[in-house]
């Protein structure tokens, strides 16, 4: 079996995440800040020890900053529901996901906010002149993917975040966190959506937002929070304010050995592992006759995602090939992405979609390869 | 005489844990303990520990930038106030 699904969730997780999930749920599991007995203060160990290695890993200075949410999609919410009022400007791209185009669709009903959207190229680069000529005095965030879910195409978020010094500027990195080194301080970053269950290596149900210490966001949802309880009125605390209800413990636990899995191999030699299985992937695809690549076509600007089509081939005639005739797995189709298709070219046709991850290997790359040679070859049956 | 304790008030239990790491480190005795009836209290959980390491908490606290709601001297369950 050959997983190549890992643009949507990374699978298999490392060892150290089941043991840590079984561990929480079998010796642990109480109510994390809820409590003054030893269980709960394990439970709120946990949740801390996670929220600090995150904080580790992104460079974040506090990581109180850090507020756990279900995933990069909550997270995305949060900043961009919690950070628009009435009219306001925001500047977006033409290759988001639909976690931030739909927000932001959203309020542009509701709330009445402008959206610009800055059309990326059909291979997914953003020219920085378009972006710059897009700040109006009325702006008030840009916010943009870290790289393209569709075709792994990698955006230049330190030019960015330097253009928008006085803007706040909110970066999706659910397709590179812990896959692609990433600096909240070095590239400005004032909002950092990002998801456990990808490049971070944790379970589903588990992500957060960085939110830059002096933003202020309003909270998506209200209530218990373990802290002020004395008080109706919705704490003003870091993290508690945007953490009411029972946090997701055991996705915590597991996202924290996820998150030391990862530091103690480094971020660079993650991404280096992935770029040479790109590069592979990449080459291999250019030599076969009837196969159409998109993105950059370059390891070194995209992530371990390489989307293509085959000549006569619907996308999912060839992911229930791969599926079934070969034993690998893909995502077909649009990718929750609409308006990064309409860049490429593909919609609403849509593309195969290879996601590569850390666990998999060279010759699982050559094995995709023959099979893909093979089916362009053969047809469909 | 028994040895004179101090307890400190922090904001949340985020910070709490902080300063659990932060005093683990410095080497200071401690007690978590479940904030005493009578103190305003904005977590759940506060820090208890002897009366002769107060400026080394205090100032351990505040070198990492931790917000203290009060530190009190506990004279038999009576709390009176120090910082």
């Amino acid at each position: 079996m050959i997983y190549f699904d890992n643009a949507a969730t990374t699978f298999p997780k490392p060892e150290v995440v089941y043991e840590a999930m079984k561990n929480f749920m079998s010796h642990i599991g109480a109510n994390p800040g809820r409590s003054a007995h030893k269980l709960s203060l394990n439970a709120a160990r946990v949740v801390f020890e996670t929220r600090d290695a995150i904080a580790e890993i992104f460079n974040v200075p506090d990581s109180k900053q850090i507020v756990f949410t279900s995933n990069a999609t909550e997270s995305l919410n949060l900043g961009i529901q919690g950070l628009l009022s009435e009219g306001d400007h925001v500047i977006t791209t033409s290759m988001e996901h639909n976690s931030v185009m739909r927000p932001l669709r959203y309020l542009e009903g509701s709330r009445g906010i402008q959206i610009t959207v800055v059309n990326c190229s059909s291979e997914g680069e953003l020219d920085l002149d378009s972006l710059r000529s897009s700040i109006r005095g009325d702006t008030k965030l840009i916010v943009i993917n870290h790289a393209s879910n569709v075709i792994g195409t990698i955006l230049p978020i330190e030019e960015i975040g330097n253009i928008s010094k006085d803007i706040p500027f909110m970066v999706d990195a659910a397709q590179t966190a812990g896959a692609y080194p990433i600096d909240v301080e070095r590239s400005n970053i004032d909002l950092l959506a990002f998801t456990g269950h990808k490049g971070l290596l944790g379970p589903t149900g588990s992500g957060g937002l960085y939110i830059r210490e002096g933003l202020d966001l309003k909270p998506l949802k209200f209530g218990g929070t373990g802290s002020n309880s004395e008080r109706e009125e919705q704490p003003d605390l870091f993290p508690d304010k945007y953490e009411s209800g029972t946090l997701n413990t055991v996705g915590i636990a597991g996202l924290g050995a996820a998150v030391k899995f990862i530091m103690e191999r480094g971020v660079d030699r993650i991404r280096s592992h992935e770029v040479d299985l790109t590069k592979r992937m990449l080459s291999g695809l250019g030599d076969i006759e009837g196969v159409t690549i998109y993105g950059t076509r370059d390891a070194d600007k995209q992530t371990a995602t390489v989307s293509i089509n085959i000549d006569g081939l619907e996308p999912s005639q060839v992911g229930y090939l791969l599926d079934r005739e070969f034993d690998i797995m893909t995502r077909v189709g649009l990718h929750c992405s609409p308006a990064a298709h309409k860049t490429i070219g593909m919609l609403p046709k849509g593309t195969i979609r290879l996601g590569m991850g850390y666990f998999n290997t060279a010759d699982q790359v050559d094995f995709a390869l023959n099979a893909i040679h093979r089916i362009v070859r053969k047809g469909v049956k | 005489m028994s040895v004179k304790r101090c307890t400190v008030i922090l904001y949340s239990i985020h910070n709490v844990l902080k300063a659990e790491k932060v005093l683990k480190k410095a080497n200071v005795h401690f007690d978590l303990i479940p904030v005493p009836r009578g103190l305003s209290s904005d977590c759940g959980m506060a820090v208890e520990f002897n009366h002769a390491d107060i400026k080394m908490v205090h100032d351990t606290l505040v070198g990492v930038d931790l917000d203290i709601a009060g530190i009190y001297l506990n004279e038999d369950r009576n709390y009176k106030k120090l910082i």
